[in-house]
């Protein structure tokens, strides 16, 4: 392997191994200095491109702490980022900061990789610190083809795919929030928890001699750098011991071996005493290789380590020198571990003489020191990060837990805004996360000044800690319903967390803390709530919309579409919704119900009159259509521009001859997914449900009317002459003497005219006609005479009288028909005949004609008479169930509104059609029969004689 | 004996039996089919009691009478209920009996018979019934007689 394969792959590693999603090296230089000085070690403390991740804060200047002048440099633009990071919430980009001057002509690069909003400088004494990297080099020294803005542009370029990787890892963690969080709601999910795993820092500054070696074992190289790391991290410590024991003992050089059995490695830190004028010289080395460990900490004298490839930089200083190693015990800390201290001196005298002062106390002292720097503290810290992270994991748990123990509201305890349920929560993560109190409010966004009011807070405390109501500042919203960010409040310890659902904030929890507890510290917890609440919040309010909205359907309640507007507004949390119906017969849009806000637009909009409105393009395009009322060219009431909405969502769902239009006005900004397909889809499906509903409402209505309106009809059409059956009977009772044929004609036309609503049932109910014999029936002598006779008593009561008239060598003189073929003839004739007489305005005595005529393949009958007529705009529909003219009040207010359609229904069943021919006094009605004269003339039936006769 | 008035347009089948029944009982029976007529009756006065049908067809000749009830023009079948009621209110102070086909069975049946209930919580009518009326209808009618 080659030094630079070496170093990409430990690069590769650190990076990983840290969690750096980048991690820059100047190769150029690297390479220089491998060039330069191919068998040296690559001392990079000089010239190094500094690569660090800088956390803690102070680490920084503990790496440059031997360049004051660096630090100095360094020092302005990091704290730039810093101050923009933590006050993100003031708006800055994420911007990396880039300044092309230092002191020593260098240009520094300092880039955020990570952003948690609202971190206080406090805070990164706790570990939840913004992450950086930070670049500074010498640019005079670096090589081409990598400009500054080249890398810089690389960098950005690397940072997302960092992000993204870092997504899917998360991406099992955040597969329960059901509605598909866009790419930076992940990534602030994954932000945040990138912030707590690796959270307590870990720097690295490779200063030390590193040799080229194969790192084919998986893990080693792992195991060496952190190896490494340790040493680093412990190296002012092993300088101050050695610094002193230089100067105590009198040596040119003191240096400490230390050899770790289980991962291979050893480490040297040597301090060579310094003049007056030039300071302590010290060196770093690392050996990665077990065979080159395991040699070094054999050796005795410089021509040993001579022999140790990874330790040249000994065999320099101890060259011409005199050298002796002392054992450092360091088990039982380190199983079969142990220390050399190394003595350098320019005799044996002075090295023997350091020697003989080095006693057991002492070697005890050195070993305990070594022990504590290298193993206990690391173990503690280890320690703490381990259960640092596996207590976050384990109040992860609890919380999902204590959420998941309180089951879904059923429909009956979903009342009014309070939730017990949700206070339950509350209460048993209070413990868990450590705050003192915390309260769930909902967004009441329906007046112009937006109103948090409450849902829930946490149980037990003594005095109303939240107010029930919150008038949310300009700040506050825009912070919270529009950034979606959690904010921090003026009173004490305590800040809100938005409940999203999407890219939405449907609520927001604010929690309070005591001074002991801050709200730092349980960040990570309460967004985990709220991200988890925010999942069953929405649940909630699904199961809410959907009971309210089939409660709703089933009333006849008028209020009804403004209470579903309503209920579709709370579950959105939106300001206000409202709901239109289109029909297609009407070719209308009708507003079923409005919530939210005022406007004087008419409840009734014609297609044409929509033209340009947003309702018409949402309708016309068929699709969800989100509008702009500060930008689009939609028109919209002026009266919801000034009660400050900002955005609408319409949603259409179209069902046969109908559609409905949702829309949804909101006061708050909207994002391009500020509403989900999810979110989308719940308001196609309900409003499906209510199209449905509403269409099946609107069928039992218009049955139940038309079912009244029949009754009505037909009571009243039997009840006149039941009546004069009635009287007649009691005036005989009273001995007075009358005419008993008209009893009869009246129970006849009786007969007759519940025979026709028969007739109805039957074509309602029979698809086909009865499988019968025929038999020849005379038109005129049979079928119709019978009508005819049948509505005598009526024809009587009216004064008129009713004509026949035809040409008996043009009109057939039967027909040859089944029994339920004839019963048809004659309702659809006893029909024709009873409206003629009943629509006769009295006064009127011109006869009613019968005529009949035959075609080429049909035969007609057509019946006249001078009743009302039939108003031009009213013969499409004048057979129509239920359908009466609207001059019929002028005489008669009586009937049925079945007449006509049942007989042309019956027409039509018979094979042939009956019409309105004529509309004005004398109207005529057709009935027109198929059948060629010659069938019609087979009938063995005698021909009328007459052309014309009266009955 | 009693002077009645009856406003029916069902010349055809009721009102001449009841007509008769009320003659037999030794009563002067006016009875008046039109609208026009019925109004004219009325202002006339000449009777003790009115019978009559809520339900008027308002014929074309009948539109100055309806004008004159109502004050506009008559436009559809929901004026012929309105038509009747109309008459009721111009019969001051004389016994008014109400004699319908509406049943209460029906939609439209309730919302006339409502009408009924309220205008005789009002004093304006003395009593109503589904055609044809029982005896008790013809008893009442007697009792307006001068030996009542």
């Amino acid at each position: 392997m080659t030094a630079r394969a070496f170093l990409q792959l430990a690069q590769d590693r650190l990076a990983e191994f840290y969690g750096f999603p980048q991690l820059l090296l100047n190769w150029e230089l690297v390479k220089q200095v491998l060039a330069s000085n191919p068998s040296a070690a690559i001392d990079i403390q000089d010239k190094l491109l500094a690569v660090h991740h800088w956390s803690l804060g102070q680490t920084l200047f503990h790496v440059l702490e031997d360049h004051p002048e660096l630090k100095l440099d360094i020092q302005e633009p990091l704290s730039e980022v810093v101050r923009k990071t933590i006050r993100n919430d003031e708006g800055h980009a994420w911007d990396p900061v880039v300044s092309n001057e230092g002191l020593f002509g260098w240009r520094r690069i300092a880039i955020p990789i990570t952003d948690l909003p609202i971190e206080a400088p406090s805070a990164m004494s706790t570990g939840r610190i913004p992450r950086f990297i930070l670049c500074v080099g010498p640019l005079r020294i670096s090589v081409k083809p990598l400009s500054w803005e080249e890398a810089l542009s690389k960098v950005r370029e690397r940072i997302p795919d960092a992000r993204r990787a870092l997504q899917n890892q998360l991406a099992s963690e955040l597969m329960e929030i059901p509605s598909r969080p866009e790419e930076s709601l992940v990534l602030r999910h994954a932000q945040e928890l990138q912030h707590i795993w690796h959270g307590v820092t870990r720097d690295l500054l490779p200063r030390v001699v590193i040799r080229q070696r194969e790192f084919s074992e998986p893990g080693m190289l792992e195991r060496a750098i952190y190896e490494l790391y340790r040493h680093v991290r412990n190296r002012l410590s092993y300088y101050a011991l050695l610094s002193g024991l230089v100067g105590d003992l009198g040596l040119s050089a003191c240096g400490v071996l230390l050899r770790n059995p289980s991962s291979g490695t050893a480490f040297l830190a040597l301090v060579l005493s310094g003049t007056v004028d030039a300071p302590n010289r010290r060196i770093l080395s690392f050996v990665p290789n077990t065979e080159s460990a395991e040699l070094a900490f054999a050796a005795r004298s410089s021509r040993d380590f001579a022999e140790v490839p990874d330790l040249t930089t000994m065999n320099e200083v101890a060259s011409q020198r005199h050298m002796r190693c002392i054992k450092i015990p360091l088990a039982p800390v380190v199983p079969g571990g142990d220390a050399r201290l190394i003595l350098i001196g320019d005799s044996k005298r002075d090295v023997r003489r350091a020697e003989d002062r080095i006693d057991s106390t002492l070697r005890s002292t050195i070993g305990t020191a070594l022990r504590a720097w290298l193993f206990e503290d690391n173990v503690v810290k280890a320690r703490v990060l381990q259960t640092t992270e596996r207590t976050l994991l384990q109040k992860r748990n609890e919380i999902a837990d204590a959420i998941a123990m309180v089951p879904l509201p059923d429909h009956e305890s979903v009342s009014g805004i309070r939730s017990k349920n949700l206070a339950r929560i509350l209460s048993a993560c209070r413990a868990i996360i450590g705050f003192d109190h915390a309260a769930y409010y909902r967004a009441s966004l329906r007046n112009p000044k937006p109103v948090a009011v409450l849902v829930a807070s946490s149980e037990g405390d003594r005095v109303n800690v939240f107010p029930e109501t919150l008038e949310l500042d300009s700040d506050a919203f825009d912070g919270l319903f529009s950034r979606l960010q959690p904010m921090r409040t003026s009173e004490g310890d305590s800040c809100r967390f938005p409940v999203l659902a999407g890219e939405r904030a449907v609520g927001f929890v604010e929690f309070r803390f005591s001074a002991e507890f801050s709200t730092d510290k349980g960040m990570p917890l309460m967004a985990t709530l709220v991200n988890r609440l925010g999942t069953r919040i929405l649940h909630r309010r699904l199961l809410s919309l959907l009971w309210n909205v089939s409660g709703l359907l089933a009333t006849r309640d008028a209020d009804v579409g403004r209470r579903i507007a309503e209920a579709f507004a709370e579950y959105f949390s939106e300001a206000a919704c409202s709901l239109w119906k289109y029909s297609e017969e009407n070719h209308a849009f009708t507003l079923i119900g409005r919530h939210g806000f005022n406007v004087t637009l008419p409840e009734e909009l014609s297609y044409a009159e929509a033209q340009g409105t947003a309702l018409r393009r949402c309708f016309d395009g068929q699709k969800p259509m989100s509008v702009d009322l500060r930008s689009d060219g939609v028109q919209v009431s002026q009266e919801l521009k000034d009660q400050g909405f900002q955005h609408g969502l319409l949603v259409p769902t179209t069902a046969p001859g109908y559609s409905i239009i949702l829309s949804l006005w909101s006061r708050a900004t909207h994002s391009p997914q500020y509403f989900s397909k999810d979110e989308i889809g719940v308001i196609r499906l309900v409003s499906l449900v209510l199209l449905q509903s509403l269409l099946l409402n609107e069928l039992i209505q218009e049955r139940e009317n038309l079912f009244d309106t029949i009754l009505a009809g037909v009571g009243h059409e039997v009840a006149a002459p039941l009546g004069f059956v009635v009287e007649s009977i009691k005036l005989l009772e009273r001995g007075r003497r009358l005419n008993l044929s008209d009893l009869t004609k009246v129970a006849e036309y009786v007969r007759a005219l519940i025979g026709n609503f028969s007739l109805y049932a039957e074509t309602n109910q029979v698809d086909a006609l009865p499988d019968e014999p025929q038999r020849p029936i005379a038109l005129f002598g049979g079928i119709i005479f019978k009508a005819v006779n049948v509505l005598n008593w009526f024809l009587e009561r009216r004064g008129l009288r009713i004509v026949e008239d035809f040409e008996p060598t043009e009109f057939p003189a039967g027909v040859r028909i089944t029994a339920a073929q004839e019963r048809y003839l004659f309702a659809i004739l006893f029909n024709l005949l009873t409206n003629a007489i009943k629509y006769t305005p009295a006064g009127r005595k011109e006869n009613i004609r019968i005529i009949g005529s035959m075609g080429r393949n049909w035969v007609h009958v057509s019946v006249s008479g001078y009743s009302i007529g039939v108003p031009e705009e009213e013969k499409e529909r004048i057979f129509d169930r239920d359908f009466r003219g609207s001059n019929v009040y002028r005489v008669s207010t009586t009937g049925s509104g079945l007449g006509l359609h049942i007989s042309s229904k019956l027409a039509k069943r018979l094979g042939g059609r009956l019409e309105l021919t004529q509309l004005k006094s004398p109207t005529v009605f057709r009935l027109s029969l198929p059948g060629e004269s010659a069938v019609w003339d087979e009938m063995e039936v005698e021909r009328h004689g007459k052309s014309s006769r009266s009955r | 004996m009693v002077r009645v008035l009856v406003l029916d347009d069902e010349v055809d089948a009721l009102l001449g039996y009841l007509t008769a029944r009320l003659e037999e009982d030794g009563h002067a029976v006016s009875a008046f089919p039109t609208l026009a007529e019925a109004l004219e009756a009325i202002e006339d006065g000449a009777f003790d009691v009115a019978v009559i049908d809520i339900m008027f067809p308002i014929r074309e000749e009948d539109d100055r009478a309806y004008r004159k009830l109502s004050g506009r023009n008559p436009r559809g079948i929901e004026d012929a209920l309105k038509a009747g009621i109309a008459l009721i209110k111009n019969i001051a102070s004389k016994p008014v009996y109400v004699v319908t086909h509406y049943t209460r069975m029906t939609a439209k049946g309730r919302e006339v018979w409502t009408a009924l209930d309220e205008m005789k919580d009002l004093g304006r009518i003395t009593c109503a019934w589904e055609k044809p009326p029982p005896d008790e209808f013809y008893e009442a009618i007697k009792s307006h007689g001068a030996g009542a």
